[in-house]
């Protein structure tokens, strides 16, 4: 048990920040960020026994966080909300060079907060964990389809949020 | 890193480490509870056991092997449904977790048909007499055709003409009431069973169901 906590408390050190910005991904409100958090840390306990070193401990710790926040969003997941702003990391691997300059202007980010929001919650996950700075092989992993799936649905909801963004139509 | 470093990291929600040592410790507890019960119950058992085929007699024996029976599937069961639950882990991928929520919260599995064979060893153990014997004989050897079985199954479900008889002792007039009776009660407790549980399941567990089958098509679209 003693070996548990120790292994548990170096993973929390290591990855508190990480799991903290999956959480904000997901909830504007600060309780329900404390929740899911606290959550995805009783998840990693839970599975921590379990953990063989297969994946490395990076995929582990994402599967945790996004299952949990499946799961967490279970509740009420049509209504999860994902949050992202200028400061964001990686916010340009959304788009083309200069766009995210565009962004900055708060119309513009209003608009992506809204189309976000539209997403499915699946969809949600992969720019969550695109946004996390995640190679294509890791979301794949962490989501269990391929990676030529996972390049196909990333690719379909950048052109989507191309489109709505410079005025498209809403599907 | 120490308790205080945890709680610290955990935006102050107190001793979460001893939070998460509950949660482990839950489960444990359920079911270490149930094996002292499985274990005091045995030792109940055994001086009876010993007693009745002390008696003789093949029913005696029979009795046994029932009874023991049905502890033993019980348990083989309990332990199957044990190690299942201990297999969940939220470090899989997504979509495998999903797969095995819908699979976990389908409203039937084998492992509740696996319950069945149990409650009855335990019913035949225990309800096993001379007379139950009897009665039984002559219910298979006697030209009742079914439907004449059936309403009298009916007529004990709905009217306590025949508990009256039973507690007016006038059994002995009728053998057959007992297998009536019986069957009467054992479908009773099951459709009773069955309307809890759907109820419970269609309000608890379908929704996750229902959550899980709607991710699942969404990501292998």
């Amino acid at each position: 048990m003693v070996n548990k906590e120790n292994k548990f408390n170096d993973i929390v050190t290591d990855n508190g920040k990480r799991i903290r910005r999956i959480c904000s991904y997901y909830s504007p409100n600060h309780e329900d960020r404390k929740d899911m958090y606290q959550d995805i840390l009783v998840n990693i306990w839970k599975s921590l026994d379990s953990f063989r070193g297969d994946a490395s401990i990076n995929t582990w710790i994402y599967r945790i966080a996004v299952n949990t926040s499946l799961g967490f969003t279970g509740k009420a997941f049509k209504q999860m909300q994902m949050i992202v702003d200028v400061d964001t990391e990686n916010l340009s691997l959304l788009f083309d060079e200069g766009t995210k300059e565009k962004l900055e202007q708060e119309a513009q980010l209003n608009q992506l907060q809204i189309e976000l929001n539209q997403m499915s919650v699946i969809d949600k996950s992969l720019m969550s964990l695109m946004l996390e700075g995640l190679s294509m092989r890791e979301i794949a992993d962490v989501i269990g389809i391929t990676e030529p799936n996972v390049k196909v649905k990333i690719h379909r909801i950048k052109e989507q949020l191309k489109s709505k963004l410079s005025g498209g139509k809403h599907e | 890193m120490n308790n205080s470093k945890i709680s610290q990291d955990t935006n102050g929600m107190g001793s979460f480490i001893d939070k998460l040592k509950r949660e482990d410790n839950n489960l444990q507890k359920i079911f270490k509870i149930l094996k002292i019960t499985y274990i005091v119950l045995l030792i109940i058992y055994i001086p009876i056991f010993y007693f009745e085929i002390e008696k003789g007699g093949l029913f005696q024996v029979v009795k046994v092997v029932f009874i023991a029976l049905g502890f033993s599937t019980f348990l083989f069961v309990f332990a199957y449904a044990q190690k299942k639950i201990k297999k969940i882990s939220y470090a899989e991928p997504t979509l495998i977790l999903l797969k095995k929520t819908e699979k976990r919260y389908r409203p039937f599995h084998l492992l509740d048909l696996a319950s069945i064979p149990p409650i009855l060893f335990l019913a035949i153990g225990l309800g096993l007499s001379e007379k139950t014997f009897l009665a039984t004989k002559e219910f298979f050897s006697s030209d009742l055709n079914l439907s004449t079985y059936l309403v009298e199954a009916r007529q004990f479900l709905f009217s306590g003409e025949h508990w009256f008889k039973m507690l007016a002792k006038t059994v002995n007039e009728f053998p057959m009431i007992i297998v009536f009776m019986v069957t009467g009660m054992l479908i009773f407790i099951f459709v009773i069973s069955f309307v809890a549980g759907y109820l419970l399941w269609v309000s608890k567990y379908k929704p996750i169901r229902d959550n899980a089958l709607e991710l699942i098509k969404e990501i292998e679209n």
